[in-house]
């Protein structure tokens, strides 16, 4: 138990250590960016100009700058957008994150279902025009842009059929669908790829053979100890996928017209809106961390293997 | 493991389940209209931007409207503007019959109160479209505090404003929503938070922000009923939709989901000859701006004249523009004024000396590079990364670079901001740049003034300066001199070739055929008010 | 036991004449690990499809100063937006026809453009050459994919060894420094750089390797850290060998198969994100022409000239395609887990 709240406690420590890493490197970063954060520069008058910066602290040095702002995200402030003028950036990325988080769910979690069935029933029958055709999938799906799939669906099923909306976010599980389809693309060959694989190992070796032997049935075989196996290490995945591709899916957004994190962060960082540029690094690095720290410890949990010392 | 699977299932499901529904009721009147971006702010007193400022109008009540023609009409005043002998006192008259939202009137101190708060240095507002208000610079300074600045509530419904001088315009430029009435009461009561989100702002025009919340990509206007003319205000909902790109934009008008959105070049043959595409011409003037003080290529005469001469406006505007733009012709944009006596246009007295003529550029540039002492010159163009600017300096390099042999073009796309600041730093080659201008016609040659902080080339020179001088304050209101002088002004700015006029943009969209009675504008924030709009049954 | 010693007389025995027997063919050749890899590979008939086709694809690339019938940056104003016409070709689509509005109309014809002027992919709102822009256009995608897998294959590599071959302090710290870079969003990192940086293909190669190696480093640590337990390298470090010794010539030779094939996966990532990236309008310096660059221009006419997109989605899609089942092979061929 010692050794468990050790190996957190390091972790944790390791953790906060990168997401200041991260943030400072981006701070700097973005104080290189070329131009100012007034969109109307071109009509601002000296004066005015200088009444701004005064009033956004951005005539203070760099240094100062960057203590102050450290310090107030200590404090939980994330400071005011320049982009949307003097909206909290909090509260403006609260209420952006919400379609993200869920396209990324709903995507990981449909395509990963899709894909491990389909990986499954390649394994069972491998080499057959099922398996081939699986796999072609599983292949096609990796190689296909995802915005690619949003506009031939959106193409397909909204503009040509009427079955779908076009866009939007407003009506309800129905605006969702095409959009998480483009997205669980990738997900769902990737699961398709890694349960055929893994399952093809387990499906050959010498237990499997005595399960047989012993009469149990194909499926049976397939689903208690084939899939079985082959999940958890699938699971794991499943953390950095949402977040990668929640980061990723700006375009997607872009085509559909949904109120997501992704195109809005392109453009802060567009229009030099420092605070938001912030904020949301942060937000995806912790996320990023926080996954690969949740990761490591359903590791450490489910693989009795890999042992919470490191061995060198 | 199933456990876990239907776990994540349910958890998807009760965030799809948490997602709102649209806002839809039977029986009302609805128009579900578009947007082209997010709006920066919804503060009258900060609004700086065409989308900040198309937004706010539909919940503002500005004291005058601008009809088609961009003729101030009363609106919240009863008349048109008094104005003093030497036209520097301003009285406006306002209905005793306004009310905000909650019903509580709206009085002249309200406008005082939204004038003084746009000049106040602790709101820190970016706009720039107050008008010469007495003091206006010292108070932003914080040099001079706000009770010195000229604008004064003489009863509950009269208010007053001094200027620095004379300005011919005035009436125009208390359209704007900047002097629309803010409620005193209620903003102090919000303090810091007033703006930020519908919740927190008071509408004193035809309707009410609902489902607003800071950074929304859609929103709704509610009917105002306590509005003096709600009477004459047909629909009772205004869905808005932010439309960014124009093929969704498209799609959602094909499909009925939107009364109206807008086009890009690129899709208006698309619509060409249909009742849906309207066309607005606007008044801004896109122009190739050089820095004349920082390149010493372009410091020389023939060189500049060579690329005045040396494009081929028609083939722009025409066949890659898709008609979206007429050629400019010069300084100042065709359609902002007319000759006060003869009635003549912009392009009919000023025209015919901005044109295409190959063999002339190409002698201009041969000599040009001649007295420079070298073979060829490379120029960087920096356009902003919009689509249209990217397509527009893509085709400036390739047009320039075949019609005078010997020019490279260095194209440089990057966004607005640092376009800007290379502008506003006089360190650049070419930029795609222009000129939005106000009402008056002066601003557009105004922009060069010697030592004026958006004279982007640093031409100095005392003959143009002299000129404008005599525009900004002897001219006043006779129009007629006004007229010759922003003709000589104009010629001037040509015949040194001092900036490269290339068009004036129309801006197209879609607008379903059934919707009447909107107004569209040329100027000021937004091209259409749709106050009045109606569906014809 | 008194030792009977069997004579065996000089006479029985007989010198041999005429050339060594023990040629190279009665044994079994040695066959090196490359080679077996091959051997594999040929069997993978998708995989040898496959490569033959990315063989010739780059080739093509390579070749378009010579295939390209105009240069990529030249404009035809008039001729903008038409669509592909292959000569003697009438399949409507390759025939310079349009749907406008549910009728066919011949651009082509209507843009008075002669017989025997063809545009095989048809022309962009410039009236560019979109056969010639694609061609360049591949050709500076596959060099952005390869110069980022070979930077990321060798800093990757040169990592990862490292790392494992010092192990304990070094290690640990290299390990840190590199889940610290493993918890920085490529995105946010990559378009900062794009916008610090002058656009242009150099740009784009910087930001995909400062994001891309630590897979591959990972990757490496792993299989090193296994070999370094191998017997033989142990008894190589008795010898006396240098621990880069030991990288070089024990190590690094057998975790090639994995390092190969984990570069050849991250050609396909690579092309991917250089498209990624033109989509949101960073990279490219205008007006050269990428894959990234032509699709985003396409997508913006999708609805009206949908040639626009689809030829370059559909060489993308072949390029990755190719490019994923060629590394599968290769995977295949180097995993011996897989061997018959």
């Amino acid at each position: 138990m010692n050794r468990w709240i050790r190996f957190i406690a390091t972790r944790l420590l390791y953790m906060a250590l990168t997401l200041f890493v991260i943030a400072s490197v981006t701070f700097f970063l973005m104080s290189a960016l070329p131009g100012t954060p007034y969109n109307n520069q071109d009509k601002l008058t000296e004066l005015q100009l200088a009444t701004l910066n005064a009033k956004y602290g951005f005539d203070k040095p760099l240094l100062v700058r960057y203590g102050n702002y450290m310090r107030n995200i200590l404090h939980g402030d994330f400071g005011i957008s320049l982009q949307f003028s003097d909206q909290p950036v909090a509260s403006l990325l609260g209420s952006r994150i919400g379609p993200s988080i869920q396209l990324g769910l709903q995507a990981v979690v449909f395509g990963t279902i899709i894909g491990t069935i389909m990986g499954a029933i390649a394994a069972m029958k491998q080499n057959t025009f099922v398996d081939v055709f699986c796999q072609l999938f599983a292949i096609t799906g990796r190689s296909v842009p995802n915005f690619v799939v949003a506009v031939i669906l959106q193409f397909i099923f909204a503009v040509t059929l009427n079955w779908l909306p076009i866009g939007l976010w407003n009506d309800g599980f129905r605006s969702t669908i095409l959009p998480t389809l483009a997205l669980s693309i990738s997900p769902m060959a990737d699961a398709a790829r890694f349960i055929r694989t893994e399952m093809v190992e387990v499906l050959s070796s010498d237990y499997i053979e005595l399960a047989r032997a012993k009469g149990m049935g194909e499926i049976r075989i397939a689903f208690t100890h084939g899939l079985r196996n082959a999940l958890i290490p699938l699971i794991t995945t499943l953390g950095p996928m949402t977040v990668s591709l929640m980061t990723g899916s700006l375009v997607v957004e872009n085509i559909f017209a949904i109120p997501g994190i992704g195109e809005q962060f392109t453009k802060s960082i567009l229009s030099n809106d420092y605070y938001t540029i912030m904020a949301v690094t942060i937000l995806y690095s912790t996320m990023l961390v926080a996954v690969i720290f949740v990761t490591d410890i359903l590791y450490q949990l489910i693989d009795p293997r890999v042992r919470v010392e490191e061995k060198h | 493991m199933k456990k876990t699977l239907i776990a994540i299932l349910a958890a998807a499901l009760l965030l799809t389940a948490l997602t709102p529904a649209s806002f839809a009721e039977e029986g009302k009147k609805v128009l579900n209209w578009f947007i082209e971006g997010e709006v920066t702010t919804m503060d009258s007193s900060k609004v700086y931007d065409t989308l900040s400022g198309e937004a706010v109008a539909y919940f503002t009540d500005t004291l005058y409207r601008l009809d088609s023609e961009a003729n101030a009409v009363p609106n919240l005043a009863v008349d048109l503007p008094q104005i003093s002998e030497d036209g520097t006192v301003v009285t406006v008259t306002i209905r005793d019959d306004a009310k905000y939202a909650d019903g509580t009137p709206v009085t002249a101190g309200d406008i005082e109160y939204a004038v003084k708060r746009a000049a106040d240095p602790a709101v820190g507002s970016q706009a720039t479209s107050l008008p010469a208000i007495k003091n206006l610079d010292a108070v932003r300074a914080g040099e001079a505090p706000l009770d010195e600045l000229g604008v004064k509530a003489l009863s509950d419904t009269v208010i007053e404003f001094t200027l620095d001088g004379a300005d011919p315009y005035i009436a125009k430029k208390l359209a704007d929503t900047i002097v629309a009435p803010i409620s005193r009461a209620f903003a102090e009561e919000k303090g810091d938070q007033y703006g930020l989100s519908a919740d927190t702002l008071l509408a004193s025009g035809a309707y009410s922000l609902t489902n607003w919340t800071g950074a929304d990509i859609s929103w709704t206007y509610v009917k105002n009923p306590y509005y003096w003319d709600a009477e004459n205000v047909y629909f009772d909902v205004i869905n808005i939709q932010v439309v960014k790109d124009v093929a969704t934009g498209t799609n959602l008008y094909e499909s009925g989901k939107l009364d109206g959105t807008f086009l890009t070049s690129d899709y208006v043959p698309l619509y060409a000859g249909t009742d849906d595409l309207l066309g607005v011409p606007t008044l801004r003037m896109t122009n190739l701006e050089m820095g004349i003080s920082s390149n010493e290529f372009l410091q020389n005469e023939n060189i500049r004249k060579a690329l005045l001469f040396g494009l081929n406006r028609e083939e722009l505007c025409t066949n890659v523009l898709n008609g979206t733009a007429v050629p400019g012709v010069g300084v100042i944009p065709d359609g902002i004024a007319t000759n006060p006596e003869t009635g003549a246009s912009v392009a009919e007295d000023f025209g015919g000396q901005v044109y295409f003529d190959p063999e002339a550029a190409q002698a201009y540039f041969a000599k040009g590079l001649e007295e420079l002492g070298v073979d060829s010159i490379t120029l960087r163009l920096v356009t902003s990364d919009t689509d249209e600017s990217i397509k527009i300096g893509q085709y400036l390099q390739s047009a320039y670079e075949t019609n005078l042999p010997g020019l490279k073009i260095d194209l440089a796309n990057v966004p607005s901001s640092v376009r800007f600041e290379e502008m506003m730093s006089y360190d650049f080659d070419l930029a795609l740049g222009g000129w939005t201008g106000d009402y008056d016609p002066t601003s557009y040659v105004n922009q060069h003034r010697s030592d004026y902080a958006h004279n982007h080339s640093q031409w100095q020179s005392d003959e143009l300066t002299a000129l404008i001088d005599k525009l900004n304050t002897e001219d006043g209101t006779d129009f007629a001199t006004r007229w010759a002088h922003l003709g000589e002004a104009n010629k001037y700015l040509l015949d040194n070739a001092v900036v490269i006029p290339l068009e004036q943009a129309t801006k197209e969209f879609l607008v379903n055929p059934a919707l009447k009675g909107y107004v569209t504008k040329q100027l000021g924030y937004g091209v259409f008010d749709l106050t009045r709009a109606y569906f014809e049954e | 036991m008194e030792e009977r010693k069997t004579q065996v007389p000089d006479s029985a025995f007989r010198y041999r004449t005429g050339p060594a027997r023990v040629d190279a063919q009665e044994l079994a050749p040695p066959i090196t690990f490359l080679q077996d890899a091959w051997r594999r590979l040929r069997k993978n008939k998708a995989a040898v499809f496959c490569m033959t086709l990315l063989l010739v694809i780059i080739l093509i690339a390579l070749l378009a100063p010579v295939l390209a019938p105009y240069p990529p940056n030249e404009q035809h104003i008039p001729y903008a937006n038409l669509p592909p016409r292959i000569p003697g070709v009438s399949i409507p689509g390759f025939d310079g026809t349009i749907s406008f509005r549910g009728n066919r109309v011949d651009r082509y014809a209507m843009a008075g453009v002669p017989d025997d002027v063809n545009f095989l992919f048809g022309t962009d709102e410039f009236g560019r050459d979109l056969f010639s822009r694609t061609l360049y256009g591949t050709r500076i995608s596959l060099l952005i994919a390869f110069v980022a897998a070979l930077l990321d294959l060798s800093i990757g590599v040169v990592y990862g060894l490292t790392s494992a071959m010092k192990g304990g302090r070094t290690d640990l710290l290299m390990q840190r420094i590199l889940e610290m870079l493993s918890g920085n969003p490529r995105l946010v990192l990559v378009v900062l750089m794009l916008l610090v940086f002058e656009p242009g293909v150099f740009s784009i190669i910087l930001a995909l390797v400062i994001s891309s190696w630590i897979p591959m480093a990972r990757v490496v640590r792993a299989q090193t850290l296994r070999i370094k337990q191998m017997e033989y390298v142990q008894a190589a470090r008795v010898l006396g060998c240098t621990n880069a010794k030991i990288a070089l010539s024990h190590v690094l030779p057998n975790i090639s198969g994995v390092v190969i094939v984990r570069a050849m996966f991250s050609i396909p990532s690579a092309i991917f994100f250089e498209t990624f990236l033109s989509f949101l309008g960073v990279g490219m310096k205008i007006p050269n022409a990428s894959l990234g660059t032509l699709l985003n221009g396409g997508y913006k006419v999708f609805k009206l000239y949908p040639y626009q997109m689809f030829i370059p989605a559909a060489i993308l899609c072949v390029i990755m395609l190719s490019f994923n089942l060629f590394a599968d092979g290769l995977r295949d061929a180097f995993d011996p887990k897989m061997k018959e």
